[in-house]
């Protein structure tokens, strides 16, 4: 089925609302996944894979381990839908103050989710690259990089690798969009191979195209985010009735 | 056009042309929740926006198809050609029992249900709308489709203009003056509801309903024109010898009829920088208006004949709720005082002198809000060149957004500054914080509850502004305390559960109208001055609560007709309309 982008964020919201989160949070979250599927990183398959663990698991706040320029963050085998916000703008903060900074972000799940947070302080002028490693058969390496400024450009890349063996997500934030280049040189190793790659024309095409039309998302998904958000409505009785107008004595129409 | 400074947040500069700096009023006195209440219909509602609109771009509306049976059950479907575009309004007119017609958003069958279709009607799509249109929210949408609505019949009105009709009689005015219509909304959506097109591809590619609500506004209009056709179909039916048609100058008295409740509330508080921005606009508006000099006789005069035309309109409106009467009549007495005041050499002398600044002072400290924010629109009508403008950018970029690299203890001083009058609320007075918006499991329909003797406040609708800025402001004195040098970011680090409040804050305090000052859980909270804000942007007319959660209203009473539009004839001097004499 198709869905505007209105009305998926509307209802991303209501959904992760009911998972119990503030409203700055369940706001960042469904922009993130609309903002992940805008830009051509599948947001509607990673949150269909997610939504299991996500109304059942226990959240529990990332907790940022150790700080100085740079940040070491343990999201303890959370998602990085939430509570990564006050953590990226920590960095952004950092990398203006110092002209770069970076973050471990340990025991992540769905790291994609934190790219829409770097594009939005991205459109503040500033410049990100983030990699994260999945495990599993094979091994890869994702690559994204955003430079700010003037609209943002994202291009992205996945490498495959066998000796591939950390499992956490780094992220580099600088003012300037070269300060990237040493940082992301050093992440691939010789053995890597290089089986994806996207330029910023592509997603921009894939932006562009999520602006002008519809979005196709799975009837099941929609169907369980409808059911989820659902918990957030409150049932109705003669009294809740009285509240929406019935008060009023009967009108002639 | 002229350009904007802000040269800090609490006083703004606007120019109507260069060189000419103009002060606006201030966001304590705008954005109070109770002037909301008095807001008034002007030149920059949407409706009259849109009426200019379609005359000057010389739109042209003809019917494509007109299948209704005896009983006026059928479809219709209306071609629209507006410069290089091209529209369909799709209407679908079924039978409904007299039991089964309600306004409530929790009914699910309509007389009328329609949709406004971007570009060619293909035979497929019309399947599908025939299918989808009639279920309203149960249904789905193609995405070329801007608006989806439906209305009932007015059981006071539409049987009685068909008797008549059929006589060879026309539609009794008087009646008229009552009921201004002959069919009335329900709801109305747009904006990417139900598979919809999204505002954002409305704004970008639907050149003729670039501005906000132009596209709803129009399917109300073409509904008005629908309503009128079908009574005069179902007319020639009955009595084909003896029927006539409508005159048009009744025709143009005959509205579409609108019923709202606290649906509409929530948007406001969801789009705050829209809000902000519509009242910018509006505001500028006055501006530019009070500045100009030339109060001149022939403009008191004609000052005189609108404020005239008001107390007719106000005497020939209906309003049962005793509030809104009273309202109402205070205006028809403070406007015969101003009329007779204008009467008065020394005073229309002094006016000439002084200038319209002068005038809105005097009707402010005078009469109070309601007649300040009418005579303010009235000026409007003399300044199309320096109001029409700005109907052309009521758009705004609504995303909020964090500054956090900003000191906290300037955060602080912000809210402060902005939000005193949250500060100033007792939260801890049980009727300070008394009621809670929720969204109920039927068809999730907003609702007001009370916090202390009904269930559901731990799903309550984030609304309360006040309350989450007074939690805000407590936590962050404690950490300014605490951390004195700390940046937002530290804060936020420590409470992520303030994020969106402290973006909320921070985007607006930017703008020089910010958030409603109004704290939404008082007991005593009339929410009404809510709907009645966003109706007045709408343009609606003839307002008419119902009780304190809901409203009737009358939209295009006494705009131009479809007919007129087509012959390039459409006046656009249709504000406060009173039945035409016969």
């Amino acid at each position: 089925m198709r869905v505007s982008s209105g009305e998926l964020l509307a209802q991303l919201k209501q959904s992760f609302e009911a998972f119990g989160a503030s409203q700055g949070e369940y706001e960042s979250a469904a922009s993130s996944v609309l903002g992940l599927e805008r830009w051509g990183f599948d947001g509607l398959g990673l949150i269909e894979g997610a939504l299991s663990r996500l109304e059942t698991d226990p959240r529990r706040p990332p907790h940022v381990v150790f700080e100085s320029t740079d940040l070491l963050i343990d999201c303890f085998g959370g998602s990085a839908l939430f509570g990564l916000v006050p953590s990226v703008e920590r960095l952004y903060v950092n990398a203006w103050r110092n002209n770069g900074a970076q973050a471990t972000v340990k025991n992540c799940r769905e790291p994609a989710f934190i790219l829409p947070l770097l594009v939005k302080v991205c459109e503040r002028g500033c410049n990100a690259a983030v990699q994260w490693w999945i495990d599993g058969e094979p091994q890869l390496v994702h690559r994204v990089r955003i430079e700010g400024g003037g609209g943002v450009r994202v291009s992205s890349q996945v490498w495959e690798g066998a000796d591939v063996v950390a499992c956490d997500m780094h992220v580099y934030m600088s003012r300037d969009a070269q300060g990237l280049d040493g940082v992301e040189s050093n992440a691939i190793g010789p053995s890597f191979k290089l089986v994806q790659q996207r330029g910023h024309a592509e997603h921009l095409a894939c932006f562009q195209r999520s602006t002008v039309s519809a979005i196709e998302i799975n009837p099941l998904l929609w169907q369980r985010l409808e059911d989820i958000g659902r918990k957030m409505l409150v049932p109705a009785t003669v009294q809740s009735r009285l509240g929406a107008g019935a008060d009023a004595p009967p009108q002639k129409r | 056009m002229g350009t904007r400074t802000i040269t800090n947040a609490s006083h703004v500069l606007a120019s109507a042309k260069e060189g000419q700096a103009l002060t606006l009023r201030s966001a304590a006195l705008v954005m109070d929740l109770d002037r909301f209440g008095a807001l008034q219909p002007s030149r920059l509602s949407f409706m009259r926006t849109l009426v200019r609109r379609m005359a000057e771009e010389a739109w042209r509306i003809h019917s494509e198809r007109f299948e209704l049976d005896d009983q006026g059950h059928g479809e219709a479907v209306y071609r629209v050609v507006a410069g290089s575009e091209e529209y369909r309004f799709v209407v679908f007119s079924r039978p409904l029992s007299d039991e089964q017609r309600n306004d409530r958003v929790i009914s699910n069958q309509w007389d009328l249900t329609m949709a406004l279709v971007q570009g060619e009607l293909t035979g497929e799509q019309l399947k599908r709308l025939r299918i989808n249109v009639p279920l309203q929210e149960a249904g789905r949408v193609d995405d070329n489709v801007l608006v989806l609505s439906r209305a009932n019949r007015s059981s006071r009105s539409f049987q009685a203009v068909i008797e008549r009709l059929a006589a060879g009689m026309q539609p009794d005015v008087e009646h008229l003056k009552v009921v201004g219509y002959l069919c009335r909304t329900t709801a109305v959506y747009g904006s990417g509801k139900f598979g919809m097109a999204d505002w954002q591809v409305v704004q970008s590619y639907c050149h003729s309903f670039r501005t906000p609500f132009s596209a709803e506004m129009f399917a109300c209009f073409m509904l008005r024109h629908f309503s009128c056709e079908q009574v005069e179909h179902i007319a020639r039916v009955l009595a084909p010898g003896t029927a006539v048609s409508i005159a048009p100058h009744i025709k143009r008295y005959i509205g579409i009829g609108n019923a709202t409740g606290l649906g509409m509330a929530p948007f406001l508080i969801k789009h705050p920088k829209l809000i902000a921005h519509w009242m910018l606009q509006r505001e500028t508006a006055l501006a530019r208006v009070l500045s100009q000099s030339d109060c001149d006789d022939q403009k008191l005069d004609a000052l005189k004949t609108m404020l005239a035309q008001v107390i007719q309109h106000l005497n020939e409106t209906t309003v049962d709720e005793r509030q809104q009467q009273q309202r109402n009549e205070g205006l028809v007495t403070s406007l015969s005082h101003l009329i007779d005041a204008l009467e008065q050499p020394a005073f229309s002398g002094w006016l000439k002198t002084e200038g319209w600044s002068a005038l809105q002072s005097f009707v402010a400290d005078r009469y109070g809000i309601d007649t300040d924010e009418l005579v303010q629109v009235l000026l409007f009508e003399f300044y199309p060149d320096l109001v029409d403008p700005l109907e052309e950018s009521m758009a705004v970029d609504e995303d909020l957004d964090l500054e956090p690299h900003v000191l906290l203890s300037e955060c602080l001083a912000l809210i402060k500054t902005h939000y005193d009058w949250a500060l100033g609320i007792d939260f801890q007075q049980p009727d300070h914080h008394a009621l809670f918006w929720y969204r109920s499991e039927e068809k999730m329909e907003p609702r007001l509850g009370d916090r202390f003797f009904e269930m559901g406040a731990e799903k309550e609708m984030p609304m309360l502004i006040a309350y989450a800025v007074r939690e805000c402001c407590d936590l962050m004195d404690s950490f300014v305390a605490e951390f004195p040098d700390s940046l937002v970011v530290d804060f936020l680090m420590q409470h992520p559960n303030q994020l969106g409040i402290v973006r909320r804050i921070q985007s607006l305090s930017k703008l020089h109208y910010g958030d409603i000052r109004g704290n939404l859980s008082d007991k005593n909270l009339q929410p009404m001055h809510l709907l009645r804000a966003k109706l007045s942007f709408f343009g609606v007319g003839k307002f008419d609560p119902k009780s304190r959660l809901w409203v009737r209203n009358t939209m295009f009473q006494g705009a131009p007709l479809v007919d007129d539009i087509n012959a390039g004839c459409a006046e656009d001097r249709w504000y406060f309309p009173v039945a035409p004499v016969l």
